[in-house]
This record gives C-alpha cells, sequence and structure tokens, in this order.
C-alpha cells in the first residue's frame, strides 16, 4: 500500500491505494464520490470524466497515484452551494440527457472546455466533447446545451 | 499471476536514482509517464509481470525547452501541453502541430506524454510517425550515460523500444534547422477519436520553390513508422507543386511492401489510403512553402 494525498473538490484527502488502482476506483470505492461514473472502464466512453488541476481527464485510466499532490473536481464539487452549477442548469433546460449515466462527465468536459475558454467555437465545443459518448440523446440536444451557455454569455456582454 | 498488480511505486528525485530502480527490477519495472498506454497494455494483460512503476515526475522533464542545435522536449510533456506551447506557434513544425490536433479524446491527450508516445512503439500513434518526418532523437538517459538515437531507430519493432538495462527516455530532440522546413501530416481513421487506419507525414526542404530533401514517413504500415526512401527521393529536385505528386504515390507500390491487415482495414485498403493521404499531406506542405 502507498499513501496518496489528493485534493478533491477543495477538500484534502489522504488514501491507502495500491499502485495499479485508478482514481476512479479512489473517488468512487473509497472516497464514496459515485458522481463520477464506471463507464466503459477502457477509456473509451467518458462516463468517468474528472478534472485534474483543471483540465478533462477520463479517471478510470488515470492511476491513483498521478493525482498525487493535486487538484481533483467532480460532478459533486459543481454543486458546494447546493444550487446546480450552470452547466447544470443549461443540461436540465435543454433536456440535454436521457438516461443521465454520461451526464456527470459530459458536464465535467464541458466545465473544462469553458473554464478555458468562456466563449468557443461550435467546433471547438464538438471537439472537447469527442471523448464522451451518449447512447440517448443523440448528441443535439448536448450541443444545444452547452452553445445556449455560449449564448448566454454573449446576451450578459 | 494475470493481472496488472505492481507492488511498488517509485518516485525518484534524481536520474541516477531512476535508472538505479529499472536497473534493480529489470524487466518487471517500467516507467510511468500519463498511465494511459500502461492502462491500455494492462487491460489486454500485457503487464503482469509488472513489480514496479517508476514515475520521472520529479525529474524536472515537463519542459520544452528551444537550444542551439535542438528543440528539446522532455518525456513529461503531455500531449495538451506540447500542442498549447510556443515552440509549436507561427507555423513551427506544423507536422507536429497537425498530428497533436488527431490525437483524440483530449481526456487522453491531458494525462498522455511524449515519452510515452515514444517508448511505448505502438504503430498506429500519431506523434512518433511526425518526429520521424522531422529528423526526431530520442535521448536516453542511462545508469552509466545519455545516449541520443533516431527515433526510426530507437522504435525496433512493436512495443519494443531500444532501451538497455536502466535506460529510461528523458526528451525527444528535434534538429533546429528542421523547424523551418515545409511539413504537414494526415490522418485516416476510422472514427473521431480512434487510432489510424493509416497515417502520414512529410518534411521538405525547399529553396526557391524546388524540393531538396523530402522525409515521408508512414504510420500503421507497419509493425514501426516506415520511411519512404523511395518516395522521399522522387521528390528530388522537382517544383513544389502538385505536378511532382503522381510520381512520389507511383513508389508507394512497391515501397510499402505489404501493409498490416487488421480489424481496421485490410492490407490493400491500407495502401490505397496511403496514397490518397501522401497526395493530402503533400499539398498542405506545399501549402505552407517554406521555401
Amino acid at each position: 500500500m502507498e499513501r496518496v494525498r489528493i485534493n478533491v473538490n477543495e477538500i484534502d484527502h489522504e488514501v491507502e491505494v495500491e499502485p495499479w488502482m485508478t482514481l476512479n476506483f479512489v473517488l468512487r470505492e473509497k472516497l464514496a464520490l459515485t458522481g463520477t461514473k464506471k463507464g466503459c472502464d477502457t477509456g473509451g466512453c467518458g462516463a468517468c470524466t474528472v478534472l485534474l488541476d483543471g483540465r478533462a481527464v477520463y479517471s478510470c485510466m488515470t492511476y491513483a497515484m498521478k493525482a498525487e499532490g493535486r487538484r481533483v473536481t467532480t460532478i459533486e464539487g459543481l454543486t458546494g452551494d447546493g444550487n446546480l452549477d450552470r452547466i447544470q442548469t443549461a443540461y436540465a433546460e435543454h433536456y440535454a440527457l436521457q438516461c443521465g449515466y454520461c451526464t456527470p462527465g459530459f458536464i465535467m468536459s464541458t466545465k473544462a472546455l469553458f473554464d478555458a475558454n468562456p466563449d468557443p467555437l461550435e467546433e471547438e465545443i464538438k471537439e472537447a466533447l469527442v471523448g464522451n459518448l451518449c447512447r440517448c440523446t443523440g448528441y443535439a440536444k448536448i450541443l444545444e446545451a452547452t452553445l445556449s451557455m455560449k449564448q448566454k454569455r454573449k446576451g450578459r456582454t | 499471476m494475470s493481472e496488472f498488480s505492481p507492488k511498488h511505486y517509485f518516485r525518484p528525485e534524481t536520474a541516477s536514482e531512476a535508472s538505479q530502480t529499472l536497473a534493480r527490477y529489470k524487466d518487471r519495472s517500467i516507467v510511468i509517464g500519463g498511465g494511459t498506454v500502461i492502462y491500455e497494455l494492462a487491460q489486454r494483460g500485457l503487464l503482469s509481470d509488472v513489480e514496479a512503476l517508476v514515475d520521472l515526475t520529479r525529474l524536472s522533464l515537463d519542459q520544452v525547452k528551444d537550444g542551439e542545435k535542438f528543440l528539446s522536449i522532455g518525456a513529461n510533456v503531455s500531449l495538451s501541453y506540447l500542442q498549447e506551447s510556443a515552440a509549436l506557434r507561427e507555423g513551427r513544425l506544423a507536422c507536429i502541430g497537425d498530428a497533436l490536433k488527431e490525437i483524440r479524446p483530449i481526456q487522453v491527450k491531458n494525462l498522455a506524454t511524449v515519452g510515452g508516445a515514444v517508448s511505448s512503439c505502438i504503430p498506429f500513434f500519431d506523434l512518433p510517425v511526425a518526429l520521424a518526418s522531422v529528423g526526431a532523437n530520442v535521448e536516453l538517459n542511462g545508469p552509466h550515460a545519455v545516449r541520443s538515437v533516431p527515433i526510426l531507430e530507437f522504435q525496433r519493432d512493436f512495443l519494443q523500444p531500444d532501451l538497455r538495462e536502466g535506460e529510461f527516455v528523458s526528451a525527444v530532440l528535434i534538429p533546429r534547422q528542421m523547424a523551418s522546413r515545409a511539413s504537414a501530416f494526415s490522418k485516416f481513421a476510422l472514427t473521431g477519436d480512434d487510432w489510424a487506419t493509416v497515417n502520414c507525414a512529410c518534411s521538405l526542404e525547399i529553396a526557391k520553390g524546388i524540393i531538396r530533401e523530402a522525409r515521408i514517413v508512414f504510420g500503421a504500415i507497419a509493425s514501426k513508422p516506415l520511411l519512404a526512401e523511395r518516395c522521399g527521393a522522387a521528390l528530388m529536385n522537382r517544383r513544389a507543386e502538385a505536378a511532382a505528386i503522381p510520381k512520389a504515390i507511383e513508389t508507394l507500390d512497391g515501397e510499402l511492401g505489404e501493409p498490416i491487415s487488421d480489424h481496421r482495414a485490410s492490407s490493400s485498403y491500407r495502401k490505397r489510403v496511403a496514397k490518397l493521404l501522401l497526395q493530402t499531406t503533400l499539398e498542405r506542405a506545399f501549402e505552407r512553402g517554406g521555401g
């Protein structure tokens, strides 16, 4: 066993892990943060997406030891005050989900994009979301929700 | 034991400590960069004998340095960081920028490192092909010396890097004069985030509109990136324009041999795609000029 220090949603944790354990396993099984999903578990579907130092990563293929001393943001970190975050609101308002299993991953990828680039082009949105699969909505609603955030921002400026 | 279950995780403080650790565990150790390739290989049951992971995070190999002779890209530089690097701005080393754009998804690109992309020796990867087209060398840090090997020699075969006992990749070095070449990279993949069915990179030394040297490299054709020398020779002393391309394409029938045939594409399909990609890649490089 190794000890790893990870800051998750602005809370410091020290967790005992084996070197083969993934960040997804630690979040879900050791920290009970089950908002981050385990989907394909082969680095392909994006349901497990979290932010590592602000950048989107697949938590299923991130070894927990690589998160030592770093900041992890999960879907639970978006609702610190009990209210939905603006991305979650946009997804809800645009019905950008059906079964909802992929949604936390999509929202985290969307967050990484908008944090880095508040006014992305449609192409940039698609590029940012290419690593997230949805098998219900067909993507149109997800794209609408994401584009609406950009339009809202434009409306304000 | 058939599962990936390393018992030890080392974060050496110095290059010498890293080499000693790798030498101590020999084939039972592996360097972990972003961990994405390790994950892929472990999933396929290929790393069941690994006992120790060696993480080089503390060796400061995460910089892109513009030196006198080389652009040095540290092994721990992530593919996203490299894509954003000033070294690739204003069209410099455009083939590398093209390749990085084609590597998806962002979730992998944010983790994956240059050292991992090179040392894993997976022939469907994009970055090694682009690097080979600009004559990159791989810098290897060993217990007794540092040596530098052309990437096409370093990648000996599928999953077989030229790594001696205790050695690890510390950087990729691109000769400075390559930065002024006209270059391009193209990829054909079955989906937006798949590995390449075929990819192609070229770098051209163009003087007054005439091609003086051409390096053409194909990936996913053979078990390692393939330098198409006859194809490059067919472009020599030709004007950098569309009329030069058919002769170069003709060479590929012989030079590509019998490309890989797998679940992505048959051998003959790959050859057809390679010809189309060469056309696209050269056209893009010609547009960029550089003469």
